[in-house]
Order: structure tokens, then C-alpha cells, then sequence
């Protein structure tokens, strides 16, 4: 399986070649690899119930990633349906670009595209599905934003991005606890995060379960476009229509409803679960179906009615019943069928007529007659009509509901009220076009060209004939996809014709009723839910598209005015956060060693020693309050000669000498750059001042702290036992000091006298470049 | 231990030799060919490189200049990762060197010398030869850093540079100096044993002198707070140099943290450590990354992104020090973090070759506006940079994505293991500034494709040098994602000659 995935890989690497040579026909060339694989496929058919066939690529051992493909019912069926409408999109978007420049791009995006798809649908490793599952957000990026001069287009690709791979990033957070809690109950390695090991083990029992959940579904709710992450795929639509032909009937979308129908064994059947989906999907689904109503762009209302779809499956997911599961099988592919038509369709009166304004167009099932055709067949399957699969997948998902305990009263009343609107929706985008006068727009339509007309016809006949013949569907993959759905054998026996009793006379009846009612819908009362539709898009202002817009901009500002009182450009301010910072981090050990810090005082200072100490202080204190900077740099001075004589007290000349050299360094060094500065005035504030002594104060305490501290050392005694045993023997020297430099260490010593005298010539040769270049360097 | 072994150093001999030579090259080699020394460099660094590759790899960690110098299979990792970062460094020096004129002879020793101080850093053994050789790198640093003095954003940065690294350097010399009064030794495994013996009074001095060091070695690999000096210095200094700079000085930095970690620190600093570093960590990757969002100047943006990626390399460091509590095994933040060096220098030079080769022939333009429409001027540019980014961003299935998966996943070991639930908030952290970072990455490939060059603007030209380059880390970029077996193993290779 791993072939079919790298080939597609390789053909979207070769399409901007192809495209050049082939020109036209690429679209017809590149075709043959998806289709090529497709037979692959239909060759392994029938799949039976309950069986599965893997094969496994090691990838990244020692962290249980792998590349385990497995082809089940589920993988199967998305398998065929993504790599048929890919070959098909192929054509048609090789007739909808023709002559165009950006062909061999869109044409290598759909490729990359189809085969993350493929691999994200046969993965059973979860973090390499995590992996395909990223590289479809990239790759739909890349789809979405083709025609990137239009800033809207931009905008509508980086925010299907954002939403629906910061989704992903939570659904990995989400794989990555299950392989946590997966590890305690048992599985080991690779296996912990093999999707297909999971369902055995109760996961329900385990701590981590409601984390796992959250996380899982809203990365499913993002891809699958619900509420409230659902505003992305209509802002999608700025795509062109073969990407939305591809990405929103079959791939990218259902990629969410796959994730949650491939995890139903391992995560479903629990209350959480259907608490979850169910009123998520729930609400969905109507809210998407009236907006639809509202529209007037083609794709717009295919959009819309596609995100309540979604809401269906998502709900009947969450129910989790086995007439659930059979009735979002049926409608799964029944959907892919109808819509990616439909998006062709529109397509093609957008390419024919010059718009896809519905309320513009009309009468052009005259010029348009092959359109009008496909677009025909595929509405009414959307709309459910007998005897489309469409027809089908409605009467399952009205007998689930019926026969479902008495709770979802509430839930038949919405999923009728969806219906009405999506039958409404299919007459919009496929009826009213075609009828009517053909004096306004159609005057000018013209039929589009043979491969664009390939993929919606063999789309529509293919939900007429699944349709008609529905037991070969359930019989080669329909079955086996519900078992692998259930976790469960599932024996389907679809029919369109139920036989008489209660059960399907009452769920004949509301397929009959929603007909009616959506034809009246389309006929009469449009002008009635238009305002409604109106009023839904009002809560845009409030909705999560509007929350999304304000954080992005929020974190551009916010971030923005961190990063100005942060990064200050201020050499002051720098040093300032690093003092502050590391006091901060290295006071505490300090602060815990002072009780095994030596007495301060040890016994009384001598009265000469006070003095000193008091002079030091004082004379610090007058570098501080000192406004002349002369005599501020001269007390600071002093106190180093202070501190000097202190240490000349203390028996320690040769420190003493050390010291009294830095200090005057450093006063002459201070008062020849401080002598070129601007005169001394005070600018900053008081309250500024204030918190420079506060910091003064803190690092000054931390210092003084490492000086007691430094007292709890004890070092070593055994060097300077040796040197002052060793230098008179070896040595003959008295003076430890000179002995250690000259004898014991002489090499290092000859290294420095090497050092200072390489200095003193740097310098040297630096005095004498200074007048040549003038100062510039 | 007891032998000053000096074969074992070979390459730092080559290289302070390479150095003298290149100096008194420039003195001879006529003026308008002295950039040319940059390829005398390139291919010296490359003549290390594989000499570190085919001479046989280290068992037992092996030891020279009497202890002071330890070359075990981590030593031999890093370096090789140097060498090859410094001859991609010396490839984009020489047209900007050319360009830019003056004193290429004293350009190129400097790099040299700085590759220099890398190579005894992944080599070091004890606490002086630590400062030393850090501090070599770091001055190194410094004068290149400022290298066009005249130019006024050059000469601040380097200045707020030495600044604030010569208090860093003082904090490190504070922290070894401690260490050192709270165990009396110097040598690193001799500090390990007196750290097992020490008697509880000189605990907390030993726990300052950590923490201090740890403040210093933050300044090298720019972790919050102390990460102030990288926009002004990842903008102002010569952009070969920030590339350098990028990985050289983090790398090294990180090298030691590790050192310190494994093999003297161990487990007895783990509970008061795990926090500090975990506070720091989770401050940096925020700051690193949303500071990235409002930024305009493209080598400005890699600054802040280069704090990001600190701060996922220390989720690896939090991972050791707090698996290390209990005397559990950290093998899996060292080998993260190796893997992420890896991936991280590769990366992190394709973008910096393409922001050079972009301004030789754009001019010295670093806006990010100014890679409009990038994709048409130079389609292959453009591809090797987008895929760098999009590597940084941590995008599947780069290089850079996995790295941030191994580093994550580590983290989330430990808290398992250490019973430590804020680790997984530390993850979560982690997990959520990778949408942020990807948030402002896309915004520059997003100037790339979709966005119209300017007018009258030319194609952008590529030498063969740059061109290989860029191709050869691209490649790896995309072979050590898609292929992670070898990679994986050389790391945990290497991690198992750290103890």
C-alpha cells in the first residue's frame, strides 16, 4: 500500500513538468496514476466483514512510529472514493485550467494532496496518521490559496491552516495521552499507538480517557468543519472549484468524520462520547442547512450544505447505534457522489454562464444540457429522492431516528428541518439554474468542454446506479466498512424499498413530507428564510469566526507590545533584566546557606577597623547622591582604597596591592570616557529612581550575601600543604608565592609573559594604524 | 586519565595551526584575493570533518592533557556537526567578505578560532578549561559580531553583545568558582564524586555556583531572561556571523548544559533545578515565539525564532534533570536533544545561506516584504527556504518536526516518570507555541508564493557553492524526517558514550 502513496507523491513532483510538455492533455495523463491505483483497489474487492489486511514499514523506531498500513471495509471505501473523484478532479481541473500558467501547480497540489489523503485514511499507526493528517492541512493551504493575488484568498487559506492544523496539533496531544494510557494497560512499543490493537483494551476506565476524548474530537470537529470551528470551509470556497470539488465532497472534510468513525471501536459506546458528538453534530447540521438558504453564490450554498452533512454523520457517529452506523455509511458515500458533482457542476456554469449567482441565473438547461443532466441526477440524491443512494442514506438515518428511544423527538424535528432545507438547497444549485427564462445570463452560456464534463456525469450516474443496485454495495464494501465502524459484525441489506410495516410506512411518510416540504420551501418561502438566514449570518458578529479574527489580531498587537517593553533597544534595560533575573534565580541558595555561614563577627572590630568600614560606606553612599560626575567617580575610588587598606589590615598585602591597582585603573579609565559625556542632569523620574535602587539594593544584597556564604566553604587544605611542604625541598625557595610562579607553574607563567607580550605588540601595531586610517577603524 | 595523549587532539591542532595560517596568508595574498581564504578555510574544516568521520569511533570515552580533555562519541558528534555548520559558514562568508573588503585574512582567523573554542567545548573535562573555552568562542563571537565597525547597527550590537556577555561570563565564573569551593576539585567526574560525598552545610553553595553557571551558559544559548542581546545582535551583526552565531553559540551552550547535567551535576540538584528550568523554559518558548509575530526584518524574526527554539531544547533539559530525581534513566531528553541539535543547525544554516545569497543580489534588504514574490524570482531559493521554515515551524514530516516530537515526548516521559503533573502543562506549553510559530513562518513563505515581486526586479542568482549547499541541507532536512532510523540510531549511539 505503501506504493500507491509514493506514487502519488511522485506524480505531484513530476506534474509542473508534466504540465509543460503536455499542456492540455496533462490532465488526462496525470489522471492515470490515482486511476491506476484505483483498480489496485477494486482489485482486492470484495472485502468481507471483519477483515483486514495490513502491511507494515518500520519509520521511527524506538518511539512506536510506524508506517502500518491497514485496508479494512472503512479504509477501502475511502480508498476507492478518494482516488475516483481524485482521477476525476484531475481531468476536469486539467479542462478548468486549460492554457492557464498555474495548471502544473494546482495539478502537483492535488496530487500531494491525494496522497496524504491516501496515507492518512490507511494509516493505523496513529502518529503517522497524525503526520498525513498535517500534510492534507498543507496541502489543502497550498489548494486553497492558488489564486493568491485576492487578499481574501489569502486570508480564507491561512485560516483553514490555522483551524484545522492547530486542530491537528491538539488531536496529536489527544494520540499521544492514548499511547500513555495505552502503555498502562498493556500495550508495549509500536503497539500502544496501533489503532487497530487499541479497540481491544477498556479505555473508558482510564483516567486519561475525557482528555483523550476532548482532544480527539475537536481535532475531528475542525477537520470536519463543525460548530463552532465550521466558519474555515465556507471562506474555503475561494479555492477553485476543482480543489472544492476534491477537498470538500470526499477528503478533507470527511477526514474528521473518518478519524471518529476509525476510533468509534476503541473511544465510542460511552456517554461522554455521544454527549459530545450528538448535539455538536446536532446543532451543526441545522444551522449549516438554513444558511445554506441564505446564499447566493453556488459554491457557497454547496459549502454551507455540505458543513450540515457533516453535523449529520457526526451525529449519527455519536449515536453509535448499528442502524447509526449503516445509515453514515450510506450517506458518506452517497455525499461524496453527489457533492463533488455538484462542485463540478457549478464549476462548469461558472465557466459557461460567467457566474455562479443563483439569482442570476437561469434557462440554461438549453446551453448547458450535459450540465443540467449531471447536476440534476446529483440533486437528487442530495435532496433524497428514490432512487438515488441518496434516497437510501435518508431513509436509514429517519429509521434510526424512529426507532430510537423517545428522547429524540427534539432530534427528528431537526433532522427534518435539515432536510427540508437541504432539499431546498439541491433545488437551488441545480434546478433553478437550468429553469426558467433563458433571457438573461444564458444567452451568452456555451456547454464547457469534454473533461469537464466527464467527472460530474459519471458521478451522478454513480449514485443512480448504487443507487438501483445498493446490495452491491453492501455485499463488496458496505458491510465490511459498518463492522469496522461498529467494532461489531454488521450485516447490511440495504434496499430501497422497505416492504409495509409501521416502522418504514412512518419513516416513508417523513421522507415524503420532507420532498413536499422542501419543494414548497424552494417554490414559496424563500423570500421567508432569506431574512432568517440574514439574521444567522448577523450572529457572524458574535460567532466564532469573529473570535477567531479578534485573537489573531490580539496576538499580532499583544505580542507586538510585549516585544516593545521587552526589547527596549536600551543597553540599560538589558543589563537591568539579566541582574534582576539572575539575583533573582541565585539568591534563594544563598539565602539558605547563611546558616552554616561563620559568625560575622568573630570578635568585636577594633575601633580603626569601624572607621574604615564607616568611610567605605559613607563614601559609596556620596558616589550615589554626588551630582558632579568628577566626584562621584573619586568616592567610588575611595571606597576601593578602603576596602584595600582593609585587606592590608587583614594580613593580606599582596591583595591589597592587587586592589589598590584595579581601583585606580578603573577611576582613570571612568573619569577619560566620562569625562566626553554631556554634563551630568538628572532625567529619569522619581519613581524610576526608585525602582533603580530597589534593583541596586537587591544585587548589592546578593553580593553581600556571597561573601558570607563564601565563608561555609572549606577548601581543600591539601595544595597548600603540599607547596608549603614541597618548596624549600624541591625548590630551595623560601617564598611559597615566588616558588609556585616561577618553579612549580613556570610554564604557565611563561605562557603569560608570552600573552602580555603578544598584547603589548597588538598595541603597538594598533597606536601606529590609528593615523593612517584616520579613526575610521 | 594521566597522559597529556596529545594525538587525541589532533583537529584542535589543526585548527589553531589553520588559524596562524590564514593570519600570515592575509599578509602575503594580495589584497582583492584574500576572500579566496575563506575556501582554504571551507576545505580545511572539511578535512576535519572527515578525518572525525573515519577515524574509529569511540568506545570507552578516551582522555588527554592529563584528564582535562575527554573525546567520547558525544565530542566527536558535536564536532562534526561544527565542523560541517562552519564550513556551510566560510561557503556564504567569502562573496560577503568580498563585498565587504576590509581585513578578510582576520575574518576568517577569528571564525577559525571560534570553531576552535566549539571543538574544545565539546570536548572539555573540567570547570576552568569549561570557562576557557566557552569564553573563546564567546570573545571570538564578539569581534565578529562588530565586525563592520563603521556601520552603525554592527558596531551597537556589538557592543550591547560584550556587554551584556561579560556580566554573563562573570556570573559563570562566579557559579564554577563556587562549585569548586563546595567540592574542591575541578575535574568533572571528581566533582561528581565529591558532589555523592558532600556533607549537607555545603549544599546550597554548591546549588548557587549551578545555578549561576546555568545563568551564564542561558546567555550563550539565549534562554529568558537572558536572551536580550539576540534581536538587536541577530540583526546587526554580518549576516554569515549571525548564522554562525545561531547554531555555534547555542550549540555549544546546550553541549555544556548536558555536560553538566550528566555527568556532575546528576541527581542531586534534580528537585531544586526542575522548576528553575522548567519556569525558564516555558518563559522562553512563549516569548521567543510571539515576539517572532509583529516582526518586520528577517534576520530580526530568526533571532526571536532562535530564542524559541531554546526554549524547546530546554524541554529536553527539564526532561533530564527531572528524570534524573530517583536515579531514573534521562536517555530520552539527551537523545532529543541531540536529534534536535542535528536537525536544528541544518535547518537553521539553509535559511541563513538564503537570506545571504538573497542580499547579495537584492542589496543589503532584510525586511521580510522584501522576499515578495521570492517564488518567481528564484523558484529554487524559494523552495529550499520555505522547506527550511517550514522545518523550524515544526511541520510533519520535516526534520524539525520530529525533533519537537522527541523533545515534547520526553517531557511527557518524565512527568510520568518523576510523578511531575506540571511537566505535561510544560508540554502542553510546548505543544501550543508550535501553532504560534507556525502562525509567523507561514507569514514569510506566504510573502514568497502569494505575493507579486516588486517591479523591475531581477532574478535572484545563485553560485554553485550556495546552490550545493543549500541542496545538500535541504536534503538532509527531508532525509532525516522521512528516513529516521539511522538518525535515531546514531543518537542514541552517541547518548550511550555520555556517561
Amino acid at each position: 500500500m505503501l506504493w500507491t502513496i509514493l506514487l502519488l507523491f511522485g506524480l505531484a513532483a513530476a506534474a509542473p513538468l508534466v504540465a509543460k510538455f503536455a499542456k492540455g492533455a496533462s490532465g488526462w495523463l496525470l489522471a492515470a496514476g490515482p486511476a491506476a491505483i484505483l483498480f489496485a483497489y477494486l482489485a482486492q474487492l470484495p472485502i468481507l466483514p471483519g477483515e483486514s489486511r495490513s502491511e507494515v514499514w518500520e519509520w521511527v523506531p524506538g518511539l512506536g512510529v510506524e508506517l502500518r498500513f491497514v485496508l479494512d471495509g472503512l479504509s477501502a471505501t475511502f480508498t476507492l472514493l478518494i482516488t475516483g473523484i481524485g482521477a476525476l478532479v484531475l481531468v476536469y481541473a486539467g479542462g478548468y485550467m486549460a492554457g492557464k500558467a498555474k495548471l502544473g501547480q494546482l495539478l502537483s497540489y492535488l496530487l500531494l494532496f491525494l496522497g496524504s489523503m491516501l496515507g492518512l485514511v490507511l494509516s493505523d499507526n496513529t502518529i503517522a496518521l497524525f503526520v498525513f493528517w498535517e500534510l492534507t492541512s498543507i496541502s489543502s493551504y497550498l489548494l486553497i490559496g492558488l489564486d493568491h493575488e485576492r487578499e481574501s484568498v489569502r486570508s480564507a487559506a491561512l485560516k483553514a491552516l490555522l483551524v484545522t492544523g492547530g486542530g491537528g496539533l491538539l488531536l496529536l496531544g489527544g494520540f499521544v495521552l492514548l499511547g500513555i494510557a495505552a502503555g498502562d494497560l498493556g500495550l508495549k512499543g509500536a503497539d500502544a499507538f496501533s489503532i487497530s490493537a487499541l479497540a481491544d483494551l477498556d479505555l473508558s476506565a482510564h483516567g486519561l480517557y475525557p482528555a483523550i476524548m476532548v482532544l480527539v474530537a475537536i481535532g475531528a470537529f475542525t477537520k470536519s468543519a463543525q460548530a463552532p470551528f465550521h466558519f474555515w470551509l465556507p471562506q474555503a470556497m475561494a479555492a477553485p472549484t476543482p480543489v472544492s470539488a476534491l477537498l470538500h465532497s470526499a477528503t478533507m472534510v470527511k477526514a474528521g468524520i473518518f478519524l471518529l468513525a476509525r476510533l468509534h471501536p476503541a473511544l465510542g459506546g460511552t456517554d461522554l462520547w455521544t454527549a459530545l458528538l450528538v448535539p455538536v453534530g446536532a446543532v451543526t447540521m441545522l444551522g449549516a442547512a438554513i444558511t445554506a438558504l441564505g446564499q447566493r453564490d453556488k459554491k457557497r450554498i454547496l459549502a454551507y450544505s455540505t458543513v450540515s452533512v457533516l453535523g449529520i454523520l457526526v451525529t449519527l457517529l455519536g449515536a453509535g447505534t448499528v442502524v447509526a452506523i449503516e445509515a453514515a455509511v450510506v450517506l458518506l458515500v452517497a455525499h461524496a457522489f453527489y457533492k463533488a458533482a455538484l462542485f463540478m457542476v457549478a464549476g462548469n456554469v461558472d465557466h459557461g454562464a460567467g457566474t455562479r449567482d443563483v439569482t442570476l441565473l437561469s434557462g440554461l438547461r438549453k446551453a448547458m444540457p450535459f450540465t443540467f443532466a449531471a447536476g440534476a441526477v446529483a440533486a437528487l440524491s442530495m435532496a433524497g429522492a428514490p432512487p438515488m443512494f441518496g434516497f437510501v442514506g435518508k431513509e436509514l438515518f429517519y429509521g434510526k431516528l424512529v426507532t430510537a428511544e423517545a428522547r429524540s423527538t427534539l432530534l427528528i424535528l431537526v433532522a427534518v428541518a435539515t432536510n427540508v432545507a437541504l432539499v431546498a438547497a439541491a433545488l437551488l444549485v441545480a434546478l433553478r439554474p437550468f429553469v426558467g427564462s433563458s433571457a438573461g445570463v444564458a444567452k451568452n452560456a456555451h456547454e464547457v468542454s469534454a473533461p469537464m464534463l466527464v467527472g460530474p456525469l459519471i458521478l451522478a450516474a454513480a449514485g443512480l446506479f448504487v443507487g438501483l443496485f445498493p446490495d452491491v454495495f453492501d455485499a463488496t464494501l458496505g458491510s465490511a466498512m459498518a463492522t469496522a465502524i461498529a467494532g461489531q459484525r454488521v450485516d447490511m441489506h440495504l434496499a430501497l424499498w422497505h416492504g409495509l410495516n409501521p416502522t418504514a410506512l412512518g419513516v416513508m411518510g417523513l421522507s415524503a413530507a420532507t420532498l413536499v416540504l422542501g419543494a414548497m420551501v424552494y417554490h414559496r418561502t424563500r423570500r421567508l428564510l432569506a431574512p432568517l438566514a440574514e439574521a444567522l449570518s448577523r450572529l457572524r458578529a458574535i460567532g466564532p469566526e469573529t473570535w477567531y479574527e479578534k485573537g489573531l489580531a490580539g496576538l499580532v498587537t499583544g505580542s507586538d507590545r510585549v516585544t516593545r517593553g521587552i526589547q527596549t533597544g536600551y543597553l540599560r534595560h538589558y543589563v537591568l533584566a539579566v541582574v534582576v533575573a539572575a539575583v533573582v534565580l541565585a539568591a534563594p541558595p544563598l539565602l539558605r546557606s547563611l546558616p552554616g555561614a561563620a559568625p560575622l563577627f568573630p570578635e568585636a572590630p577594633r575601633p580603626h577597623e569601624a572607621l574604615l568600614v564607616a568611610v567605605a560606606a559613607a563614601s559609596a553612599v556620596a558616589a550615589m547622591v554626588l551630582r558632579s560626575r568628577t566626584a562621584a567617580i573619586a568616592a567610588l575610588g575611595a571606597t576601593g582604597a578602603v576596602i584595600a587598606m582593609l585587606f592590608l589590615l587583614f594580613s593580606a598585602p599582596d591583595l591589597s596591592i592587587t586592589q589598590i591597582m584595579v581601583e585606580t585603573l578603573s577611576v582613570i579609565l571612568l573619569v577619560l570616557v566620562l569625562s566626553r559625556l554631556p554634563r551630568l542632569v538628572t532625567r529619569s523620574s522619581r519613581s524610576r529612581r526608585i525602582a533603580d535602587l530597589a534593583v541596586a539594593t537587591l544585587a548589592g544584597g546578593t553580593m553581600a550575601l556571597l561573601a558570607i556564604a563564601a565563608t561555609t566553604v572549606s577548601l581543600d587544605p591539601e595544595a597548600a600543604r603540599f607547596f608549603a611542604a614541597a618548596s624549600y625541598t624541591e625548590a630551595q625557595g623560601r617564598n611559597v608565592v615566588n616558588v609556585v610562579l616561577v618553579d612549580f607553574r613556570a610554564l604557565d607563567t611563561m605562557g603569560e609573559i608570552f600573552v602580555v607580550a603578544a598584547a603589548g605588540f597588538g598595541i603597538h601595531a594598533l597606536l601606529r594604524l590609528a593615523p593612517e586610517t584616520g579613526g575610521a577603524a | 586519565m594521566n597522559a597529556m595523549n596529545l594525538p587525541l587532539m589532533l583537529p584542535e591542532i589543526a585548527l589553531v595551526v589553520l588559524g596562524i595560517v590564514v593570519l600570515l596568508a592575509d599578509l602575503v595574498l594580495p589584497k582583492e584575493k584574500r576572500h579566496l581564504l575563506g575556501w582554504w578555510v571551507a576545505a580545511a574544516f572539511s578535512a576535519i570533518v572527515v578525518y572525525l568521520f573515519v577515524r574509529p569511533a569511540a568506545g570507552e570515552p578516551e582522555y588527554a592533557a592529563f584528564g582535562l580533555y575527554r573525546l567520547d562519541g558525544f565530542a566527536i558528534f558535536m564536532k562534526k556537526v561544527f565542523g560541517l555548520a562552519g564550513v556551510l559558514v566560510a561557503v556564504m562568508s567569502v562573496d560577503w567578505v568580498k563585498r565587504h573588503g576590509r581585513a578578510a585574512g582576520e575574518f576568517f582567523t577569528i571564525v577559525v578560532f571560534a570553531m576552535t573554542g566549539m571543538f574544545l567545548v565539546a570536548s572539555v573535562n573540567d570547570l576552568m578549561s569549561m570557562f576557557v573555552s566557552l569564553e573563546l568562542v564567546t570573545l571570538s563571537f564578539f569581534i565578529l559580531a562588530a565586525f563592520r565597525v563603521a556601520d552603525r547597527i554592527s558596531g551597537e550590537a556589538g557592543i550591547k553583545y560584550i556587554i551584556v556577555g561579560a556580566l554573563a561570563a562573570a556570573f559563570m565564573l562566579f557559579g564554577t568558582a563556587f562549585i569548586y569551593g563546595a567540592t574542591g576539585q575541578i575535574r568533572f567526574d571528581a566533582v561528581r564524586g565529591a558532589i555523592e560525598r558532600l556533607a549537607e552545610p555545603a549544599y546550597p553553595t554548591l546549588l548557587f555556583g549551578a545555578v549561576t553557571l546555568l545563568v551564564g551558559l542561558g546567555f550563550k544559548v539565549a534562554s529568558v531572561p537572558f536572551h536580550v542581546w539576540v534581536p538587536d545582535v541577530y540583526q546587526g551583526a554580518p549576516t554569515p556571523v549571525t548564522a554562525f552565531l545561531s547554531v555555534g553559540s547555542k550549540a555549544a551552550g546546550f553541549v555544556l548544559i548536558v555536560r553538566m547535567l550528566t555527568l556532575v551535576f546528576g541527581e542531586a540538584l534534580s528537585n531544586e533545578l526542575t522548576p528553575l528550568l522548567a519556569l525558564t523554559a516555558a518563559l522562553t518558548l512563549f516569548y521567543g515565539n510571539l515576539a517572532a509575530i509583529p516582526q518586520t526584518n528577517i534576520k530580526r524574526l530568526m533571532g526571536y525564532s532562535s530564542i524559541g527554539h531554546a526554549g524547546y531544547l530546554l524541554l529536553g533539559v527539564v526532561a533530564i534533570v527531572a528524570m534524573q530525581r530517583g536515579g531514573h534513566s534521562y536517555g530520552s531528553g539527551v537523545s532529543a536533544i541531540i536529534f534536535y541539535l542535528f536537525a536544528y543547525v541544518f535547518t537553521n544554516m539553509a535559511v541563513f545561506l538564503g537570506i545571504v545569497a538573497f542580499s547579495a543580489t537584492a542589496g543589503r534588504k532584510h525586511a521580510i516584504d522584501d522576499y515578495a514574490g521570492l517564488g518567481k524570482r528564484s523558484p529554487f531559493l524559494a523552495l529550499t527556504l520555505t522547506v527550511a521554515l517550514l522545518s523550524l515551524a515544526g511541520v510533519p514530516p520535516l526534520a524539525g518536526f520530529f525533533g519537537k516530537f522527541y523533545l515534547i515526548s520526553s517531557v511527557v516521559e518524565a512527568s510520568a516518570v518523576a510523578g511531575n503533573g506540571w511537566l505535561l502543562v510544560l508540554a502542553a506549553i510546548g505543544a501550543v507555541n508550535v501553532v504560534v510559530s507556525m502562525y509567523y513562518y507561514l507569514c514569510v513563505v506566504k510573502r514568497i508564493y502569494m505575493r507579486e515581486p516588486p517591479e523591475n526586479a531581477s532574478p535572484i542568482l545563485l553560485g554553485a557553492p550556495v546552490r550545493v549547499a543549500l541542496m545538500a541541507c535541504m536534503a538532509l532536512v527531508v532525509i532525516i524526517g522521512i528516513f529516521q532510523g539511522p538518525f535515531v540510531k546514531m543518537a542514541t549511539a552517541v547518548l550511550a558514550t555520555i556517561r
